[in-house]
């Protein structure tokens, strides 16, 4: 099963893809995955040395005796969180990836069409909420943040139908105007309830990663991996669509099917990681073109890739942001962003931006 | 005969061990924390870890210092806190090092610390207890609170009616006398003040004083240079930090009583805004502003 697909963009060729090239790719990745996640578990507060870690590993296997103290940390606080890193920072770069294909821009990020702020004003408003209402390990701000990212993105989404059709630049720019008039309606909101309340909602704009119950885990997980296989099957579509929304359509693309589609995918991937980590910046962003810059621009490969590579990503971030201060915990978003800064402008000098 | 005497030696011997050991258990109890969380304990708590420094400064007033087994990176009251291991920021401690501190009670406050710690530590099965005080009396029952939950309520009912005893002292000799308006400054740009619903709002109406900033819908309210010159404060108070950009305002104050007889007063922010036992002593504080040095006009 061999695809040719050439195309000539700017000075840059595209290999053709084979199975046999993705799956290359995809397992190399897997295994620098795993590698990430075994090196990320050997740190954290300081107190546990390498090679215990490797022994608790090692006992759920042989059976042998380790302190209770050692597994509960490693396997209820640090395993979870890990493994959330790989998933929301995945989530976030694939959603980017997808973003910049479809709005032709390379500045667009999982956040562009309003999720973050729509998330962000359900954590606002579930704090006028009774504590009470969690389930499956969700707190109510994370249930709130999600149907709030939902409702904005489907809000956007609506506002920028132009003749049955959504043009790129409108949804783009209803998508920033939608989150300017959020953002305001949180700043207003945020002037009427007290203070302390004030600075952890602006906390939970960095962005952060917490420990999370494997059950809250695995509903994360469900949501990207749906969003994933959502994105994979239309990857080839997504691949035209880069050419431009009219010549897709001539070449037999439904470009608002799969747009519509496709829009759904990236909002359950980025609405399930704002909702549990808040807005991680910068995962969205770099990741795709830094993914680019390695294997090419056949959006079957970039996807997939990007996710594998996002969790990575965020999985170092997140090693650094928990140990670099210890016991203080840096909000991993502020490592990203300081990460995401420079490499952009890297980016820039080099003029090689998609 | 004799099996018998044996027998009811025994039994006696049985009920005396059972006496000893008796009560230890007999304290196995429930708690209700202040967001109806069911809180267990077998024994009073012998390592506790606190996440706030209000709930730091109460365990150590209530000498339990030795049994506080971790602390936040801002617990600096008493010196001792500062020894003790942190667990990092209130808004994000390391969850690690509370886990590895083996804590039997964890101590929260629902307005500093965030909701996702307590159900983390919850999971690994850490017992949270979660304090939510919104007036001076709050206080006075959380200090009672943790005495209790510790086993020293006694000490902690002789010391809070101690720090109640101050209180009503203060009411009274505020009582009868002419209400001073005054303006707490809480920052300077944006100029907030209090409103009713913080610690400082009472403390202000305790020691005979109105705040200028009362009409507020929020707790620290935003307010305008209009509304300050309209109602005239005679006293300003701000925290140490900021006073001298209060006093440089000069005649930005727009002739103001506060300004004119220059009744401009610093005050430790630690006192006034930690629910903790040092409240007592920021509103002895706020009454000798208020009042001057005569102690009352």
């Amino acid at each position: 099963m061999s695809l040719r697909m050439t195309y000539v963009y700017r000075s840059t060729s595209m290999q053709a893809l084979t199975l046999r090239r993705w799956l290359s790719a995809v397992s190399l990745l897997m295994v620098l995955s795993l590698i990430t996640v075994f090196l990320s578990m050997l740190f954290g507060s300081d107190a546990l040395r390498p090679r215990e870690i490797i022994s608790a590993f090692l006992a759920r296997v042989t059976g042998n005796d380790v302190s209770e103290v050692t597994r509960t940390i490693l396997f209820q606080i640090r395993l979870p969180r890990i493994l959330l890193a790989a998933i929301a920072g995945g989530s976030l770069a694939a959603a980017g990836g997808m973003f910049q294909a479809i709005l032709k821009n390379p500045l667009a990020d999982a956040y562009i069409l309003g999720i973050s702020s729509g998330a962000a004003l359900g954590v606002v408003v579930s704090l006028f909420v009774p504590v009470t209402l969690g389930m499956y390990g969700f707190t109510p701000a994370s249930i709130m943040a999600f149907a709030g990212a939902l409702i904005t993105l489907y809000i956007v989404y609506r506002i920028s139908i132009v003749g049955g059709k959504v043009p790129p630049h409108t949804i783009l720019l209803s998508g920033v105007m939608i989150n300017a008039i959020i953002f305001a309606l949180i700043l207003f909101l945020t002037s009427v309830i007290n203070s302390s309340h004030l600075y952890r909602v602006f906390f939970w704009l960095l962005g952060y990663l917490s420990s999370p119950s494997y059950a809250a885990l695995a509903m994360v997980a469900l949501f990207s991996f749906l969003g994933m296989a959502i994105l994979l099957v239309h990857s080839r579509s997504l691949n035209i669509l880069t050419l431009g929304d009219e010549e897709a359509e001539t070449l037999g693309i439904n470009v608002e099917f799969v747009k519509r589609r496709v829009f759904i995918a990236g909002a359950l991937l980025v609405a399930s990681a704002v909702a549990i980590c808040g807005p991680i910046g910068f995962v969205g962003i770099m990741v795709p073109h830094a993914v680019r810059l390695l294997v090419g621009y056949d959006y079957r490969l970039v996807l997939p890739v990007s996710f594998i590579g996002g969790g990575i990503f965020l999985m170092l971030a997140d090693t650094f942001a928990r140990t670099a201060a210890s016991p203080v915990e840096i909000p991993v978003g502020i490592i990203t962003s300081l990460a995401g800064g420079p490499f952009f402008l890297y980016l820039l000098r080099k003029k090689r931006l998609v | 005969m004799r099996t018998r005497f044996i027998i009811s030696c025994l039994i006696v011997l049985v009920i005396l061990i059972t006496l000893i050991i008796a009560p230890s258990s007999l304290f196995a109890k429930t708690f209700t924390d202040d967001l109806g969380r069911r809180i267990e304990l077998s024994q009073p708590p012998q390592r506790i870890v606190s996440l706030a420094p209000s709930i730091t400064e109460i365990l150590f007033y209530l000498g339990l210092g030795d049994r506080v087994a971790g602390v936040t990176d801002f617990c600096d009251y008493p010196e001792e806190a500062r020894k003790k291991p942190s667990i990092g920021w209130i808004i994000s401690p390391n969850v690690e090092k509370i886990i590895l501190l083996k804590p039997d009670l964890v101590f929260v406050t629902a307005e500093g610390n965030r909701p996702d710690i307590v159900e983390t530590l919850e999971r690994v099965h850490i017992q949270v207890y979660v304090f939510n005080p919104h007036r001076i009396e709050d206080i006075m029952q959380e200090i009672l609170f943790i005495g209790e939950i510790a086993g020293q309520g006694e000490r902690a009912r002789e010391q809070v009616s101690g720090l109640s005893r101050r209180i009503e002292a203060v009411r009274k000799k505020a009582e009868g006398s002419h209400r001073v308006r005054v303006l707490y400054l809480v920052s300077m740009e944006p100029m907030i003040s209090v409103g009713p619903g913080s610690f400082i709002h009472d403390m202000i109406g305790i020691s005979g004083g109105e705040n200028v900033a009362s009409r507020a819908a929020a707790r620290y309210p935003r307010i305008e240079m209009e509304e300050i010159v309209h109602r005239d404060p005679e006293v300003i108070i701000a925290p140490s930090e900021i006073i001298e950009t209060v006093r440089s305002w000069k005649g930005r104050w727009g002739g103001i009583s506060a300004v004119k007889n220059d009744r401009i007063y610093p005050i430790d922010m630690d006192i006034v805004s930690r629910p903790g036992p040092r409240i007592v002593e920021g509103l002895e504080r706020i009454y000798g502003e208020i009042h001057g040095p005569d102690g009352g006009n």
